[in-house]
């Protein structure tokens, strides 16, 4: 037990520098991108003189390193500062926010789950039968089609021909958030799926032929248990390994995803800061994001090791 | 084509020219290419041959379990006993019955036999509670029971280890605990102690022996090591090349082959030959599985091999009282002994 409990603190202490390297990127380069905060709060009104006052209010006159060892400094004691364009502090508008990008992702996940776990084990199942042939043409599409144009698509026909869903915005109310979400979380959740689908159907059929599954066979029960006790266990584990991988791109989904809807996510508030040079939000999104992803990542990780017994008890084998 | 009667009115198994093709590349891939055999009930029956002969699909597929799902498998495979004509063409729900209740299946390799995310005790209670079987105190007394009798130490907390905590013997223990479950009549054991250390694997063979004894189960054991079925087997067929070539009683099969390639094997066992003789071996290898004819396939590896040899279409005949043989050469009588010449060349 005391190795693998090594490992995952070993893995959490690897964050560390992980999340260090991602706030020293950010930061650098959003001040090597041109633009400057000081015009884009000014306007109309823009002097040099007022922007050389606003940018010594911000610290933006100082040594970019001092501006850095300010922000890391912030960011410890959870403090990022001022929003320039909402003046507000920073930690309120990403807790304003986080509710929505979380429910999303979470429906996303959801959606995902309940499209390529039942898809992939048939796929299995029947090889070369018509719902293996279509996830594969799927995959491919799925795959090539940028995740703006599946959204504009589904606000087309479940949206504006079909009327069944709401085209955009985030509602009131938990229930109309989930009504809301549901475009959206579909949006990012198919061509995701179809990168599931097929990894399911190739760990599935690699199970399908284990000897165990025979052994399991000739004790006379029914195929559909042989496939949920014996079989889904064992081929979910590399699936969980590549979603993990695929993670940081349903990530950059939900930033594309939450402008198509407006939705009043991190995406969407990320997107609209780095267009306003707004760094201190710009900086602390994507440590959050960051954060996330990581967190996500370790999560697979003891998600695997809960499925499968062997990585969870050490290193005997 | 065999003529001898069993002893008892009902066979357990009756095999008739199961053909198993396997597609590839280059052809079907004929694992088994028209088997027949009978099965007592209680008998013991060595299957023997190299590698790649078959013996393994052969005998998975008189279970009813297909190599690959693109497979072809034709012929009959009768349980007559249990009013089985045919195991190939039996509906899914028959099948799962006889699985669960009448065969039983011990699987090469102890290390894959068992599902790695599932407690032990849960998969032995599997097999018990399956086909309306006891479950809950009597079915956990049950696998108790079942883990004392293949002899797994200290069962009542092991079933609660996973798989990769036992050891191989303790696997296949494991393993053969399921097999014996539900009293099966027959257990098809594909070579179970072949991935086992050697101190391992006559404890294995001598457990399961003791348990088909014990039980009256009839067992198919599958092996490469003729050595180890003639010690146990009532009879041995010997598989070449997708066919039996030779199925005889063990005493007969071992004192009198009848065919070359079995005397070819028996001569490299370490014990058959006197300590100052060199072992023999068989030279060549077995032929790929694709696109053969009728004619003998060990042709070409043998040293009884004559011209006619090549245009005479093999067939299991009697060669003597339940006994048969492929060789066009071999007669009731005997099996002739390779030429001269032969002999010189190697001198």
């Amino acid at each position: 037990m005391g190795s693998s409990v090594n490992l995952r603190w070993s893995r959490v202490a690897n964050l560390v520098p992980v999340l260090f390297g991602i706030t020293l990127v950010s930061f650098l380069l959003l001040r090597l991108v041109p633009g400057d905060p000081a015009q884009q709060i000014l306007g109309n009104r823009y002097t040099p003189e007022a922007a050389a006052g606003i940018r010594r209010s911000l610290g933006l006159d100082q040594p970019l390193l001092q501006q850095y060892w300010l922000f890391i400094k912030g960011a410890m004691t959870g403090s990022f500062g001022e929003s320039y364009q909402y003046h507000r502090p920073v930690g309120e508008l990403l807790l304003d926010r986080t509710g929505a990008s979380l429910m999303l992702v979470g429906l996303t996940a959801i959606f995902c789950a309940a499209l390529s776990i039942p898809l992939g084990i048939w796929a299995a199942v029947r090889r070369g039968g018509l719902v293996d042939q279509a996830t594969r043409v799927l995959f491919t599409l799925g795959f090539a089609l940028p995740a703006f144009l599946v959204g504009i698509v589904l606000i087309l026909v479940f949206g504006l021909k079909l009327g069944w869903a709401p085209i955009g915005g985030y509602g009131n109310g938990v229930l109309s958030h989930v009504g809301h979400l549901v475009l959206p979380a579909l949006t990012l959740a198919i061509p995701f799926s179809t990168v599931l689908v097929r990894s399911l159907r190739s760990s599935t059929i690699t199970v399908l032929e284990a000897d165990f599954v025979t052994v399991a066979r000739l004790k006379g029960i029914p195929e559909s248990r042989i496939l949920v006790r014996h079989v889904l266990r064992n081929a979910i584990g590399p699936v969980a390994v590549v979603f993990g991988i695929n993670l940081a791109f349903l990530v950059g989904g939900t930033v594309v995803v939450e402008n198509v809807f407006s939705i009043p996510g991190l995406g969407s508030l990320l997107v609209g800061a780095v267009s306003t040079r707004d760094y201190p939000v710009v900086q602390a999104v994507a440590l959050v994001l960051a954060v996330f992803v990581v967190l996500v990542n370790l999560l697979t990780d003891v998600v695997h090791g809960l499925l499968d017994p062997r990585l969870s008890v050490g290193v005997q084998r | 084509m065999t003529s001898h009667e069993p002893a008892t009115d009902t066979l357990l198994l009756d095999v008739h020219d199961l053909r198993v093709a396997i597609p590839s590349d280059s052809g079907d891939v004929m694992a088994a290419d028209g088997v027949s055999l009978q099965l007592r009930h209680g008998e013991v029956l060595g299957v023997v041959g190299e590698t790649g002969s078959g013996k393994s699909v052969t005998c998975r597929a008189l279970l009813g379990l297909r190599p690959t799902p693109q497979s072809t498998v034709s012929g009959t495979v009768a349980y007559p006993a249990h009013d089985v004509d045919d195991v190939l063409s039996l509906p899914p729900r028959r099948l799962r019955e006889l699985w669960g209740r009448r065969v039983a299946m011990i699987p090469q390799n102890p290390m894959t036999s068992l599902n790695p995310v599932r407690r032990i005790g849960e998969q032995v209670a599997e097999a018990v509670s399956a086909s309306g079987g006891p479950t809950g105190a009597a079915g956990a007394a049950r696998v108790l029971e079942l883990l004392h009798q293949v002899g797994l130490p200290a069962p009542e907390t092991r079933l609660r280890d996973y798989p990769h905590q036992f050891s191989g013997g303790m696997l296949q223990r494991t393993v053969i605990a399921i097999a014996i479950a539900q009293k099966p009549d027959l257990i098809v054991a594909d070579e179970p102690t072949t991935a086992l250390d050697v101190l391992i694997q006559d404890q294995i063979l001598a457990l399961l022996l003791s348990l088909q004894r014990d039980l009256g189960t009839g067992l198919i054991l599958v092996s490469h090591d003729l050595s180890v079925v003639s010690q146990v087997c009532d009879r041995v067929a010997v598989m070449y090349a997708g066919q039996i070539v030779e199925l005889a009683e063990t005493a007969t099969l071992l004192e009198s082959p009848r065919h070359p390639y079995t005397r070819a094997l028996l001569g490299a066992l370490p014990g058959a030959v006197p300590r100052d003789q060199e072992l023999r071996v068989i030279p060549g290898s077995p032929p790929q599985l694709v696109g053969l004819g009728p004619t003998c396939r060990f042709a070409p590896r043998c040293e009884l091999h004559e011209q006619a040899c090549d245009t005479w279409p093999t067939s299991l005949r009697d060669v003597g009282p339940a006994h048969t043989s492929r060789c066009r050469r071999a007669t009731a009588a005997s099996l002739p002994s390779p030429t001269p010449r032969h002999q010189e060349t190697q001198s």
